[in-house]
């Protein structure tokens, strides 16, 4: 009998909804058991929201640097494992770390991991498959003037600076001139070590420049099956916080349906495959930012993990059940991707408009009476910094709101829009 | 299990990697019939090996040929992706070349191959030993790794580990550089002088990952060695057991193998009881798609892993012919397309290599009884690697086989009297 599910590290709040409505559907079982490494259980447990897991379920410990360790804890499992995943991108270190001990179930290689999470490799590999899939870029390591010179005789402005090993917009900031080149590199490279240890990662830091691709950002999760099929959950419609005022690259509204033409989504979906096959992915669940252009669909970046928030998400809008699809798809199952639309449906990332500590969140209560209000998640507590992604800030709320009647849907953003206020005091 | 790669015509590459064998070019065609489609066969090179001419070259041309640097990803990817879509599998046979697969195996996700961990665990004695004992501690002795050879390094193996204990590079394969010390001076003695020699060794023999010295307790007992090929899901089929002789066992200095021969004694419960073992050896070290040598000791407490090979053993495949008539090469191929492999039913004759390796240091002169070994009416097969001139070496020294032969014949008694004569016929003078 195969009814262990092993999530590595940490597990997703809405996992316990997920799997229990599958196991309605199906009528099958399974057991969630949480692997985590002990060399970093406190820090990632927190990072990851973990600390206040329902008692029932088990929760093991191993060294993952030890083979010993890690095959004691499996042992009792080894038998029953159904599929292995990892839902957070800060758990993907040790899934690699892992695979080597569960070489006769479906998983990715453990180098694609290494090359889907760290963007340098990335843009190497998609560069090397097909090079119109990719904007020119380079490496840097620091901020010397001869490094500003190579970078201007190798790239033209306007450029984007980002971390390589960071997600989700962190640090990443938009350049479009020398001195402003200068000073974001002088500063990232003073944040970035501290960025990579708050957010549990263990890679080198090291910085990217590209240049800056002007056009429509989306979304896509693919589920990749061991022999490279592709199958793709509905493309995400994504309005960069530039987009609406700020100075800043984090996704600010994330909505469905995206409203993409038949032939413009496949050509979507096909390049999304093709940043899939250029990172030799297989057995995974892939999250793949891209950009809509004049000159056709770039790859921003992609993660072999399920994007944030994309199980409400698509559980909202087409009835999808994203995190047992993953798992499904990883078990060398095939997904069950539901095509007509329920609802129209938006996620919203709100942080503060002026960086401080945040003194108050106004709104809620207007927001919580708005008919397609979903949910809302505060995500920084008043009393604690609010900063900008760029500076390496995590988001202060996240909204869901959605609606079958599309114009419903759209007056109620612009009254969350207004009732909405983050305030801040600037930090001492 | 990839479950399309037998059933879609499209899939008809074949990729070896690096290095070159003749029974190559047999098991590709029987394949192309048995799959009933035309293959294509194709040597991927790495450009240093190819630069530095130390490779098997397919001399006949029977594959095509891409030369590519493997350190480099992005190189890799160019040279691999037009082939993506019809590459049936992967193929790597040589022991030198398997950390050149590890580096191959990320680029060819669509395709049954082991995982790239399982390369490096079978490559490495050392990490070989952690994945053996830490998967059943009762399948292999105690052991350390070692990086140097200072008093301090030579006291603390003294305090954890019992003698007479074995020395051997992590590294190496054929016994080369393997030495038994039984006090701690010898110990200290053996390990200044495996490491010094380890370095000109690894140049000479491409050594694999690091320049590092596996310390085991030795273990009593009689060597056997099988050829096993385990599919994706981990199911494993194991070969005949071949006995071995190595030169200790005929009172030469060091442990090479001195001799194979597919007859033995074993009972029943014994090979069953052995196969086990060697089921949970590559279990161990997660391997799978793949073939397995595996050589084993069976002590009077049971089996025990000596080592193991994520490829096939030498002189194996013309062995497994003689004897029990089956295709090695080919079976090797099955598995890894996920088709069960041909196994043999019965002996068809016993068969025995002999090797013959330099008993002391010198430069070859003169090879003499070459001719008559050769022309021997139950020789199956004779390499000779060396010629007047050479420079050479015992094996407990670095030195590698000088002279090998496999030899047939349906008497066991009789094959031995045949073995005998021809070693006792050929001379390597050395000066």
């Amino acid at each position: 009998m195969k009814d262990i599910i092993i999530f590595v590290n940490a597990i997703r709040p809405k996992t316990f909804q997920a799997l229990a409505d599958y196991e309605a559907e199906s009528g099958r079982r399974f057991t969630p058991v949480v692997l985590v490494d002990q060399t970093i259980k406190d820090s990632i447990f927190t990072c990851n929201g973990q600390n206040n897991l329902p008692e029932k379920i088990t929760v093991i410990t191993a060294d993952f640097s030890s083979a010993a360790s890690l095959r004691k804890a499996l042992r009792p499992y080894q038998e029953r494992i159904f599929a292995v995943t990892s839902q957070y991108e800060n758990c993907i270190q040790e899934l690699r770390q892992l695979l080597p001990y569960l070489p006769y179930i479906p998983t990715p290689t453990e180098k694609s991991l290494t090359w889907a999470t760290e963007k340098k490799h990335m843009r190497k590999l998609l560069e090397a498959h097909d090079p119109k899939l990719v904007p020119r870029y380079m490496e840097v390591s620091d901020a010397e003037p001869e490094t500003i010179a190579r970078i201007e005789a190798s790239v033209t402005y306007p450029l984007v600076v980002k971390p390589s090993g960071l997600e989700g917009s962190l640090l990443v900031s938009y350049v479009a001139n020398t001195g402003e080149l200068r000073a974001t590199l002088e500063r990232i490279f003073v944040a970035i070590q501290a960025a990579y240890d708050t957010w549990i990662k263990r890679q080198k830091p090291a910085v990217l420049i590209e240049e800056f691709m002007v056009g429509d950002k989306y979304t896509i999760d693919v589920y990749v099956d061991a022999e490279g099929t592709c199958r793709f959950a509905p493309m995400v419609g994504d309005v960069v916080a530039r987009n609406v005022g700020y100075d800043d690259f984090f996704g600010y509204h994330a909505f469905l349906p995206s409203g993409l033409s038949d032939e413009e989504n496949q050509k979507g979906q096909a390049a999304a495959a093709e940043a899939c096959r250029a990172l030799s992915l297989r057995s995974t669940t892939a999250h793949v930012e891209l950009m809509h252009t004049a000159n056709g669909w770039k790859i921003i970046e992609l993660g072999p993990r399920i994007g944030g928030y994309r199980h409400e998400l698509y559980d909202q809008a087409f009835g999808v059940n994203h995190i047992m699809n993953d798992i499904r798809n990883r078990a060398n199952e095939v997904p069950d991707i539901p095509t007509k639309l329920q609802k129209y449906a938006s996620v919203f990332n709100i942080y503060p408009r002026e960086e401080g500590i945040l003194q108050a969140v106004r709104g809620l209560d207007e927001l919580r009476q708005l008919q397609s209000f979903t949910y809302v998640t505060q995500k920084t507590a008043v009393g604690e910094p609010a900063l900008f992604a760029k500076n390496g800030g995590d988001v202060v709320l996240n909204v869901m709101l959605s609606h079958p009647d599309k114009t419903q849907l759209e007056a109620d953003i612009a009254a969350m829009e207004a009732a909405i206020v983050l305030e801040t005091k600037p930090a001492q | 299990m990839r479950s399309s790669l037998v059933t879609d015509d499209k899939k008809n590459i074949v990729l070896y990697v690096n290095d070159f064998y003749p029974e190559f070019a047999s098991a590709f065609t029987k394949l192309s019939k048995r799959l009933g489609r035309p293959l294509r066969g194709i040597m991927l090179i790495d450009a240093e090996r190819k630069a530095s001419g130390k490779y098997l070259p397919d001399a006949d041309k029977v594959f095509e040929e891409i030369v590519v640097d493997f350190s480099d990803d992005a190189a890799l990817r160019k040279a691999l992706r037009p082939l993506q879509e019809n590459l049936l599998l992967v193929s790597c046979d040589s022991e030198r070349s398997q950390l050149y697969f590890k580096r191959v195996i990320p680029h060819v996700p669509y395709v049954n191959t082991p995982t790239e961990r399982s390369i490096e665990w079978s490559t490495n004695k050392g990490q070989m030993r952690e994945m053996l004992s830490s998967y059943d501690s009762t399948t292999s002795p105690k052991s350390m790794v070692v990086h140097d050879d200072s008093p301090e390094t030579a006291a603390r193996i003294s305090a954890e580990l019992e003698f007479p204990l074995i020395i051997k590079p992590t590294g190496l394969s054929a016994s080369i550089l393997v030495n038994k010390v039984e006090t701690e001076q010898q110990l200290q003695q053996t390990l200044t002088s495996s490491f010094t020699a380890l370095k000109k060794v690894y140049a000479k023999h491409r050594g694999l990952g690091d320049e590092t010295i596996v310390v085991e307790e030795f273990i009593e007992g009689d060597i056997y060695s099988t050829d096993a090929y385990i599919d994706a899901d981990g199911k494993t089929y194991i070969l005949p057991f071949i006995y071995c002789k190595n030169g200790s066992m005929v009172g030469m200095e060091g442990y090479q193998i001195y001799q194979s021969e597919t007859h033995h004694d074993l009972t029943e419960e014994e090979i069953e009881a052995g196969k086990k073992v060697a089921e949970k050896a590559m279990h161990a070290i997660g391997l799978r798609s793949s073939v397995a040598h595996i050589e084993l000791f069976h002590t009077a407490n049971g089996w025990k892993v000596i080592e193991l090979g994520a490829r096939p053993g030498g002189w194996r495949q013309e062995t497994y012919d003689v004897s029990y008539g089956i295709d090695h090469a080919l079976n090797e191929l099955l598995i890894k397309i996920g088709l069960p492999p041909e196994m043999p039913t019965g002996l068809q004759e016993h068969s025995a290599t002999f090797r013959i390796h330099a008993p002391k240091a010198g430069v070859v002169t003169a090879i003499t009884g070459l001719e008559a070994a050769q022309a021997h009416p139950h020789m199956h097969t004779m390499h000779v690697e060396t010629k007047p001139g050479d420079a050479v070496l015992p094996s407990a020294h670095g030195g590698s086989m000088l002279i090998g032969g496999l030899m047939h014949h349906r008497d066991q008694a009789r094959l031995m009297k045949h073995i005998d004569e021809v070693r006792s016929g050929i001379t390597v003078h050395i000066r």
